[in-house]
Formats: C-alpha cells, structure tokens, sequence
C-alpha cells in the first residue's frame, strides 16, 4: 500500500541526471524504480516486448541478455583495478540520502568526511559488495573515498555529494493543505455513519 | 560482509517455496469444493465471519511493501517515514463505516463497479474501470516483479522460476477455491507474519537498546530524527491520501465488504486497521536499528532482511523468506480474485453476457483468473523495472477518486457531474504536479482538486438521488 517515497533522480552539481550504472531496485517498491516520462516507459515497454521470446529463456535461468553484458563489463573493468565509483560528476540530494556505487571484486574500504581533505573521516563500509545506501544526512556537503581494503592501498578522488534539502516553507504549507483535505474526508465519513446510526 | 550474498542457500529457498505452494494450493482445492456458484466463489456466500474478516483485512493490506518497504521508509525518512506509512490504516479504520454504509445499500452487490455504474452512470462507471483496471493491474504487475527479485535476493532462486512459481501457485488456488480460498490463506498468512514481525522486533531489541540506536542516529544519521525533516512531512498525508484511495475505491476491498456476514464488515475493518498498525513501527524500527548493528544496507530496500540475518541468522532468515513469501502471496492472491471478479461482472456480465447463467459466470471467473496471471508472467518475464514505476502514477488517479466515493455514499446530492470531473480534473492535475513538482505531491493535489469540484457541484445541483437504484446491483 501507500505511495512510495523514492530516492531523488541522482544529479550532478550543476543538477543534470546522472545516469548510475548497474542500478538494481526491486520494482514494485516506493523506492524502486524512478519514475520516467510517460513516452520513456512507453517506449522502453515496446521495445521489451519485442525482446521478449529472446529473452524467455535468459529469464527462466535467472539473468537477462542486458544483465549478463553488463555484469560481464563490470567485472572485466574491474580486473586488476583499483576499486572507484562508478559515479562519473559530484552528487546532489534533495532528501538526504542517495546510493554510492562502485566496481570492485575484493573487499573494500568507504569512508566518508565533510572536507575533501578527507579530514576526520570515518569507515562507513568495509567488506566486499558495490553498493551502500547512505541517508539521514543534513544540509551541507559530504565527501566519500573508495579503496583497497589491503593495507596501504590508496583512496579514490574524493567523490562530492550536496544535500540541500526540499524548502521547509513549502512541506509546511503542502502538510497544512492535506490535513484539511482530510479532516474534511473523515468528517463527510463520520457524519454520515452517525446520521445513518 | 559482504551485502550482495543471498541470505539462504538456494536449496532452503526451494524447499520452503515448494513446501508452502503445496500447503496454499491444498488449501485453495479444499475450500474451493463448496463453490458451485459465481457468488459462492466471487463472495465466498457471504458468509464470512468476524476472525476471517479481521484477518484478511490485515493480511491484504501488508503486501511485500509492508515487510519491506516500511523498513525502507524508516531508513529514508526517519520516524516521520515510518508514521507515513502507519497511516495506511487509516484507509481500513475509515473504510469501517463505510463497509457497513456499502452493504445497507447494496445488499446484493458483486463489486465497485455497480456502486459507480448504479450511482453516477455509465461515463463515470467507464472512467473508473479504467483508472482501477489501471492501478490493479501495475499492483498486480509490480508485486509479481517483487516477488521475483525478493525471492533472488533472500535465497538465489533465479527471479523467473521465483516469480513464476509465487505467480502459479496464487493462480491454482484463487481459480481453484475463490474468495473463500483466498480469505482462508489470508487468515494463515496474516499469523504468519504478525507473529514473525513481533519476534523479530523483540529479536531486534535483545540485541541492541533503544539509547544505542538514539545515539547511533543523532551521530550518523541526525536528519533521521528531525521533526521538521521537509520530504518526511510532505510524505506524510501524500502516503495517507493514497492508502485512502487504493482502499476506498478497490474492489479487493468491496469484495470483502460484501462476503463478510451481515454486520461484521465494520469491526472486521477496524480490526484489521488495528492489527495492521503497529507493523510499519515495527518494520520501521528493525531499519532505523540497522546503524547501531552495524550493518550495511547496499539498497534501502534490503534493510530489513539484512537485520533481520544479522540479529537471528540463519533462522532470521528462514523467517523472513517465509513472511516475504506470505505478503507476496496474501496480496496477489486477493488482487486476482478481486479483478478477475470485476471482469466478470462488470464487463463480462454487463457488457457481454447478460444471462450468463452462475455456473458460467463462475467458470468465467476462473478463465479471466487464468488470463489475469499469464499476462501478469509475460509482462515481468523480461524484467523491466520501469514498467513498475508506472504504479506511482496511480497516486493521482485513486486520489481523485475518494470525494466521489465518500459522497455518493453519503449525500444524495452528490452528482454525476461532480464524479465525473472530480475523477478528470482531479487526476489530470495530479499527473501534471507530479511531473512538474514531484511525486510527493500528486496524490494530494489529485485529492484536493476533486474534492473541491465534487463540493462545488453538490452546492449546486438540484437533483437527490434514490437510494433504492443501488439496490438494483444483482
């Protein structure tokens, strides 16, 4: 039930959409995937059915053409390479939480500071895996470095993201503006079950 | 750790889905021998009682999104995210009287659809059927698509074996034993999984204390704890208003106010209300843990199985395959049956067969069942995870439909014009906010802009309606 909050399309500073790489969200969820313009997922839909006897088979043993190349690429590139987000421009969110993603096959090490000098930065990830879900941030700027978790091994650049969060006037007023709708719907209910009674 | 691992090993997850798709297709083939004709099968003869209705009440209204995205929720928007989602039960605490109001009026009624047909006509009858069809089957769709992926991540199963599998057996057994089956299920799953939550919640709290997690969250995450933390207000009577409208104008819903047993509907639905509550606080509460466990959450949608694996382990995880199992099943199930039904009597009944005897609507209801659930497989086989995202569109246009529903139940001067253009207007302007401001404020705009339409043509109109064309619905 309920809508479903999402995560805030990634964009880059200058508020262009970034497009994340090997993104995997369960549909169906708030939270799933973002929603598109009407004639994307139109098209997308069209385009998938025409693809879809090839790919039933693919589907049955778990994996999809697209899943499989794309899986295949990243674990090519990340042979041998230093472990780095696969984020190509600095983040913004306006909610205060957005995914960080990278390619690496061995364990890493993610930490996070709010200078770029990396200063008091803290261990937010060690192991191995591609993807953390970081939220509950506040306004301001944060910085996250990826590396080896072999000691010695150096950092990635430091990758940027910006919080600025939604403009509190406006949830104030959208908030005021839903209580009376539905104060109104549980009066016109109430009042009716009574009358009835 | 690695955060990418499934939590069982395949072999498990195929020994517990196989185990409970024979318990749930058993049971669907046993309560389904009763069932001779389309109202026993359709409304299970009207004769289900105040535990049965209480628990499927519950059961269908905590769907995958329940168990997994109110973990979610609380891990993205903090407690406000968690008492967002909690006012989805307020959709069943509201729709108690009115399920009492639907069953005055309606005592042989099949669906939603007569209510809209007999009430406002034949336009506002088409709009709805498009706008519910619309919304039931991208639910259907996307909690099908769910049930694959969850089934992949928890256990390894690959996702089109899972989703077929969760898909077929909900299709067996609805077809096979109808409402009855489905209500039946229902009351086991809704067991099932109140109990898991409960224990895993206590689980939660034996491990770490509430003042370690405050801690926890004012250091890391503190936007987390913010009363004035802007997207969770504006999540908040979003959420509320679109749990309204799913519940108010789905015949999943209507179906059941009209199976259940003369005066049972209400209490059944406050009850259900009631149970379902404290879910989202619960689920909430395992996500908003998960820092001071020290476990990372590659996607905020895997939080709660992640915590769950990491407090209990290998039982954790068993139970949380289960419960998942149970929310996928109780949903889906309760979706066919509901739609199948709407099919039937609203287009196949009204529109095609009017004389079709009740045998053949029954088996009618079967075959669209069967239909429902094969255009389901073929739609997620591929796996386009865009084509759920075309759910959140349905925010609008449910929204737009409460003030139509609540009035024409209600006040006599309620008017087709007011239905029609609340329906239109409210959902065409809660499409545009949605694109031109975000999806935190469609359903809200959808809502306002047809209750305010609604109210201004039932100032004006002249016309009061005779309660007794309702009564024409069987």
């Amino acid at each position: 039930m309920g809508e479903p909050a999402r995560e805030p399309t990634p964009r880059s500073a200058d508020g262009k959409r970034i497009i994340l790489a090997g993104r995997t969200r369960p549909p169906g969820h708030p939270g799933g995937p973002h929603p598109r313009p009407h004639r994307r997922i139109l098209a997308r839909a069209a385009r998938a059915l025409l693809t879809l006897i090839g790919t039933l088979a693919l589907a049955l043993s778990g994996t999809s053409a697209t899943s499989a190349d794309a899986q295949g690429e990243a674990q090519g590139e990340a042979q041998g390479e230093a472990p780095a987000f696969t984020h190509e421009e600095a983040l913004s969110s306006d909610n205060g939480y957005t995914t960080l993603e990278w390619d690496a096959e061995r364990p890493v090490v993610v930490r996070q500071a709010s200078t770029p000098a990396m200063s008091a930065a803290r261990t937010i990830f060690e192991g191995t895996g591609t993807r953390l879900f970081v939220s509950g941030l506040a306004d301001g700027d944060y910085y996250f470095t990826i590396a080896d978790a072999a000691p010695g091994a150096a950092p990635s650049p430091p990758l940027h993201l910006a919080v600025m969060h939604q403009s509190l006037s406006r949830a104030l007023w959208l908030t005021a503006l839903g209580a009376l709708v539905f104060a109104a719907t549980v009066f016109v209910i109430l009042r009716g079950a009574r009358r009835e009674r | 750790m690695s955060v990418e691992q499934a939590l069982l090993p395949p072999w498990l997850g195929w020994a517990l889905l196989l185990g409970f798709s024979v318990l749930w297709i058993g049971l669907g083939v046993y309560w389904g021998r009763r069932n001779k004709s389309f109202e026993d099968h359709a409304l299970a003869g009207r004769n289900i009682g105040l535990a049965l209705g209480s628990a499927t009440a519950a059961a269908t209204w905590i769907t995958s999104n329940t168990t997994m995205l109110a973990p979610q929720m609380a891990l993205q928007l903090g407690v406000w995210g968690m008492l967002a989602y909690s006012t989805a039960s307020l959709g069943l605490f509201l729709f108690a009287p009115m399920a009492g109001r639907i069953r005055q009026l309606m005592p042989t009624g099949y669906t939603s659809g007569d209510f809209f047909r007999l009430r406002y006509g034949r336009v506002a009858w088409g709009i709805f059927l498009a706008f519910t069809l619309f919304y039931s089957l991208t639910w259907l769709v996307s909690m099908a698509m769910a049930g694959g992926i969850l089934l992949n991540t928890l256990s390894g199963i690959p996702y089109g074996w899972g989703m077929s599998v969760i898909l077929a057996v909900c299709v067996a057994y609805t077809m096979r034993g109808g409402l009855g089956a489905v209500i039946g299920t229902d009351f086991i799953q809704s067991l099932i999984i109140v109990i898991g939550i409960v224990v895993v919640g206590f689980a939660v709290l034996a491990h770490v204390g509430v003042d370690e997690i405050h801690t926890n969250l004012s250091r890391e995450r503190p936007e987390l704890l913010n009363v004035l933390f802007p997207a969770a207000l504006m999540a908040i009577f979003n959420n509320l208003l679109f749990g309204l409208g799913e519940v108010f104008h789905n015949n999943v819903w209507w179906s059941r106010a009209f199976a259940f047993r003369e005066g049972v509907a209400g209490k059944a639905f406050a009850l259900g209300g009631l149970i379902w509550f404290p879910i989202p606080f619960a689920a909430g509460f395992i996500a908003l843990a998960s820092g001071a466990l020290d476990v990372p959450v590659p996607s905020a949608d895997m939080v709660g199985p992640l915590v769950v694996a990491k407090v209990l382990g290998l039982g954790g995880a068993v139970g949380i395959f289960v419960i998942v199992f149970c929310s996928l099943a109780s949903s889906i199930d309760s979706l066919l049956a509901a739609t199948s039904d709407l099919l039937t009597e609203d287009v196949y009944r009204r529109l095609l067969r009017p004389s079709a005897s009740p045998e053949t609507l029954k088996a009618t209801a079967q075959w669209i069942t069967l239909g429902l659930g094969l255009f389901t497989w073929l739609v997620c086989l591929p796996r386009i995870g865009t084509l759920a995202s075309v759910l959140f569109f349905a925010g609008p246009l449910v929204g737009a439909m409460i003030w139509p529903i609540v009035t024409g139940l209600y006040w006599r001067r309620a008017s087709t014009t007011g239905a029609v253009g609340g329906m239109l207007l409210g959902a065409g302007v809660g499409l545009v906010s949605y694109f031109a401001i975000g999806f935190y404020v469609a359903s809200l705009v959808a809502t306002a802009v047809s209750m305010v339409w609604v109210l201004t043509c039932a100032l004006l109109s002249r016309s009061r309606f005779d309660w007794s064309q309702l009564r024409e619905a069987s």
